[in-house]
C-alpha cells in the first residue's frame, strides 16, 4: 500500500508561505497514494510558472515543459506509450492563455489524461500580471487601469469541448481535492480539475479570505445531477457570493483517442519491437513503388 | 521503381524504426505526413495530424521522451513555429528528427516553388546554445539514407537531427534500379542499423546499482538514457538548467559543468560527419561545391564541361552540415583551383558557413532566388 511519503521529494519549493500550490501537491501525493499509483507508473508533465515546478517537489517522473505546452507534450507520451498514467499541471496563464489552443484540442480528442489546472486568476511568476481568470477591472502592472478582457470560462469551455469529466477543486478543501483528483485518475479520457489556488503575494483579493465563505460543494446539494449536461453547463457559469466546487460534469464515458489509434491496438508503441524491417516487408514497400 | 524525394526519405525513416509522426500540413513537408499516414496500421506508427506546428512537435517530444522515435515533417514556416520547442528538446537531450522542406521565404513566400534559404535559420534556431545535426541530402538514396541515420544520430547523441530537404528534392521522381546490389543504386535496406546510443534497458535498469542520474556528467556528454516507466530510474527533465539529476539548479558550477557536457557532445557528433562528396575527376580547373537538391544539376553541369573538355570541372556536395567536417572539408576544398559556389538563396549560405569554419572563400558564387530550381543549362550560361 502506498502513502503521501512514497511520494516525497528531498528538493524545498520556492512557493510563497500560504501559496495554495502547497495544497494541490498535497492533494496529488494522497491521491497517487490512494489510486495506488506508485511513481514510476505515471509521468506528470508540467507548463511554465511557479506551479508548474510541481514535479520537482515530489518523488515522480516529470517534465517540465515550456509555456502552454504540456498538454501537447503529454499527448505525444499518451500516444507512444499509454500505459503510463499522465497528469497536466499547469496554471491558469499557461493553460487557458498560451496553451489555450491546445486546451481545447486536448478535450475534443479525449486523451486519457488528468489536467490539474492551479487557478490562482493572475500571474505568479512574472510577478503579479492579470491572467485569462482574473476579474475585470483587476489592477495590475500590465492593466493598471484595470483588466477590460472577460474572463475564460474554463468549466464551461471544457464542457462545450466535449469533456465527459469537468471539475473544480479549492487548495483549501484539501480533502475534498483529494477525491477530486481521485475520481478525476479513475475517469477514462479527458479529465479536467480546475483548482482555485489563492495567491497571497500577487492576488491578495481572490485569496483564502475570498474563497472560504463562497465556495460550496455540489455533492451537498441533494438536487444537481452531475450527469445532466445542461445543468452543469449552468452550474459552470455560476460564480460571484456563491462558488460551486466539486464535480461539475460526469457524462458517460466515451472512448479515449489512444484507443481509437489503429498502431496502438498491439500494445503500448514502446514497447513494440524496434528492429529492422523484414524481407517481405521491404519487398511489399518496393512493389509499391513499381 | 519510380520514387520521388518524399517517398525516399518517408521509407528510409520508416526502415530506421520511425514509430511516431506529428506534422501540421504544410506544402511541400506534408506529403511525408501522408505517406506515413497510409502505412501507419501497417507498420505500426502512430501519426497525428496536429492543431499547428508547435503542438506537432512538442507532441513528438513527448513520444521521444518516452522512447518512441519520432519524426516530425514540416516546412520552413512550421520550423519557425517549432523554435522555442527545438532548444526544449536540445535542452532535455530529447532525440527527435526533424524534416524541414524548404520552399521560398519569408513568411508564405512562394509556397510551392523552390529555394533553399533556410540552412542559417536552421543551424542557429533557438535562444541558447545546444548541439544539433543537419544533413541536407541532395539525391534520392542520399533522402533514404538520411531518413534512417537521422534517427541513430538523435538517438546515439540524444539531441535533434534537423534533415533539410526541398520543394524540388521532395517532387523530383526518378526511376532507380531494384536491385540493392547494383553498386548501391537503390535504396539499401540491407545497410539499414538502428542503434539506440546509450538507452537503458530493461535488464540494465534492474540491475543499477547506484541512483539513476539522468543528466550524469560524461567525458563523452552523452548521459545513459533511461525511458519512464521503471522504478530504478525515477526522475524529472526540465527546460530549466538542472543538474545531474534533473532537479532545477542555478549554481553557476553546475551551469557551466551541464553546458560543457552537451558542448562535449559535439566532439563524438563531428566523427559521424564524413566530408563533402567529390563528383568528377580528382583535379580540375573548377569546382563547385553545393549542399542538398543542387547535386542532381551540377553533376549534370560537370559531366556537359568535361565532355567538351576533360579536367575542366568538378563537384563538392555536402551532405553532412553540421557539426561541420572541418577537417574533411578544409583539405577538399584546399586542394580545388577555383572554388564556385553554387546555391539556391540570395546570401551564399553554405559559403558563410565554409568560410566560418576553415576561412576558406568562394572565388565565384552562382545564386538563384527566383522560386525555381537550378538547371545544369542555368549553372552552364554563367561566365565561367
Amino acid at each position: 500500500m502506498l502513502t503521501k511519503k512514497d511520494f516525497d521529494g528531498t528538493e524545498r519549493p520556492t512557493w510563497c508561505s500560504g501559496c495554495g500550490n502547497f495544497g494541490i501537491l498535497n492533494g496529488i501525493k494522497m491521491a497517487l497514494a490512494e489510486q495506488n499509483i506508485a511513481p514510476h507508473e505515471l509521468i506528470i508533465f508540467t507548463g511554465i510558472g511557479c506551479g508548474s515546478k510541481l514535479p520537482h517537489y515530489m518523488k515522480v517522473n516529470g517534465f517540465h515543459t515550456i509555456h502552454g505546452r504540456s498538454l501537447a507534450v503529454a499527448t505525444g507520451a499518451r500516444l507512444a506509450n499509454h500505459g503510463l498514467k499522465v497528469l497536466t499541471v499547469h496554471g491558469d496563464g499557461d493553460g487557458y492563455g498560451m496553451g489555450m489552443g491546445h486546451w481545447m484540442h486536448t478535450v475534443r480528442r479525449n486523451i486519457d489524461l488528468v489536467d490539474i489546472v492551479q487557478d490562482n486568476r493572475v500571474y505568479g511568476l512574472t510577478k503579479g500580471q492579470y491572467s485569462p481568470t482574473s476579474d475585470p477591472g483587476m489592477r495590475t502592472p500590465t492593466s493598471p487601469e484595470g483588466a477590460i478582457d472577460r474572463p475564460v470560462q474554463p468549466l464551461s469551455m471544457a464542457i462545450a469541448a466535449g469533456a465527459t469529466f469537468v471539475a473544480r477543486g479549492y487548495a483549501g478543501e484539501l480533502r475534498h481535492l483529494v477525491w477530486l483528483i481521485g475520481e478525476a485518475l479513475q475517469h477514462k479520457g479527458y479529465a479536467l480539475v480546475d483548482v482555485l489556488q489563492p495567491c497571497v503575494s500577487f492576488n491578495r483579493a481572490s485569496a483564502y479570505d475570498f474563497y472560504k465563505p463562497r465556495v460550496y460543494k455540489l455533492e451537498d446539494d441533494d438536487g444537481y445531477d452531475p450527469q445532466d449536461r445542461t445543468a452543469a453547463w449552468n452550474k459552470a457559469q455560476e460564480w460571484g457570493e456563491r462558488i460551486p466546487i466539486g464535480i461539475v460534469y460526469r457524462g458517460e464515458p466515451i472512448p479515449t483517442y489512444e484507443e481509437q489509434v489503429p498502431a496502438l491496438e498491439a500494445g503500448p508503441l514502446v514497447q513494440q519491437p524496434l528492429g529492422k524491417l523484414r524481407v517481405e516487408q521491404v519487398e511489399a514497400l518496393r512493389i509499391e513503388l513499381i | 521503381m519510380v520514387v520521388n524525394g518524399t517517398q525516399a526519405f518517408s521509407l528510409g525513416a520508416l526502415a530506421g524504426g520511425c514509430r511516431f509522426v506529428s506534422a501540421y500540413p504544410m506544402t511541400p513537408g506534408s506529403p511525408v505526413l501522408h505517406w506515413m499516414a497510409a502505412h501507419a496500421s501497417q507498420y505500426g506508427v502512430a501519426i497525428k495530424h496536429t492543431e499547428d506546428e508547435i503542438a506537432a512537435i512538442n507532441m513528438a517530444i513527448g513520444a521521444a521522451h518516452t522512447g518512441a522515435r519520432s519524426l516530425v515533417p514540416t516546412s520552413g514556416g512550421g520550423f519557425a513555429l517549432m523554435v522555442e520547442a527545438l532548444g526544449l528538446a536540445g535542452m532535455t537531450e530529447t532525440p527527435l528528427v526533424i524534416y524541414n522542406a524548404q520552399r521560398p521565404g519569408p513568411s508564405t513566400g512562394l509556397p510551392t516553388r523552390q529555394e533553399q534559404g533556410d540552412l542559417l535559420f536552421t543551424l542557429y534556431a533557438s535562444q541558447g546554445e545546444f548541439p544539433r545535426f543537419i544533413l541536407t541530402p541532395g539525391s534520392h538514396e542520399e533522402c533514404f539514407t538520411a531518413g534512417w541515420r537521422a534517427f541513430n544520430l538523435a538517438e546515439k547523441y540524444q539531441t535533434p537531427a534537423i534533415v533539410l530537404s526541398d520543394h524540388y528534392l521532395v517532387t523530383s521522381v526518378r526511376t532507380l534500379e531494384l536491385d540493392s546490389a547494383n553498386n548501391n543504386r537503390s535504396f539499401d535496406f540491407e545497410a539499414v542499423e538502428i542503434d539506440r546510443g546509450a538507452l537503458l534497458s530493461e535488464v540494465e535498469l534492474d540491475t543499477l546499482e547506484e541512483e539513476y542520474l539522468r543528466y550524469r556528467i560524461t567525458d563523452s556528454g552523452i548521459s545513459p538514457r533511461a525511458v519512464p516507466g521503471h522504478n530504478k530510474a525515477v526522475y524529472v527533465a526540465a527546460g530549466n538548467e538542472h543538474d545531474e539529476s534533473g532537479a532545477i539548479t542555478e549554481e553557476p558550477e553546475m551551469r557551466t559543468a551541464q553546458v560543457e557536457k552537451r558542448q562535449r557532445k559535439i566532439a563524438g557528433m563531428t566523427e559521424e560527419m564524413s566530408g563533402p562528396i567529390r563528383y568528377g575527376p580528382e583535379n580540375a580547373e573548377i569546382t563547385f561545391v553545393s549542399w542538398g537538391s543542387t547535386y542532381g544539376p551540377l553533376r549534370e553541369a560537370v559531366d556537359a564541361l568535361n565532355a567538351q573538355q576533360a579536367n575542366q570541372a568538378n563537384l563538392l556536395h555536402f551532405v553532412n552540415l553540421w557539426p561541420f567536417p572541418t577537417e574533411a572539408a578544409t583539405s577538399a576544398l584546399k586542394s580545388a583551383q577555383r572554388l564556385i559556389g553554387v546555391e539556391g538563396n540570395a546570401t551564399a549560405q553554405l559559403a558563410t558557413l565554409i568560410r566560418s569554419q576553415t576561412g576558406l572563400a568562394m572565388d565565384d558564387i552562382i545564386l538563384k532566388y527566383d522560386g525555381r530550381a537550378f538547371t545544369p543549362e542555368y549553372v552552364l550560361c554563367w561566365e565561367l
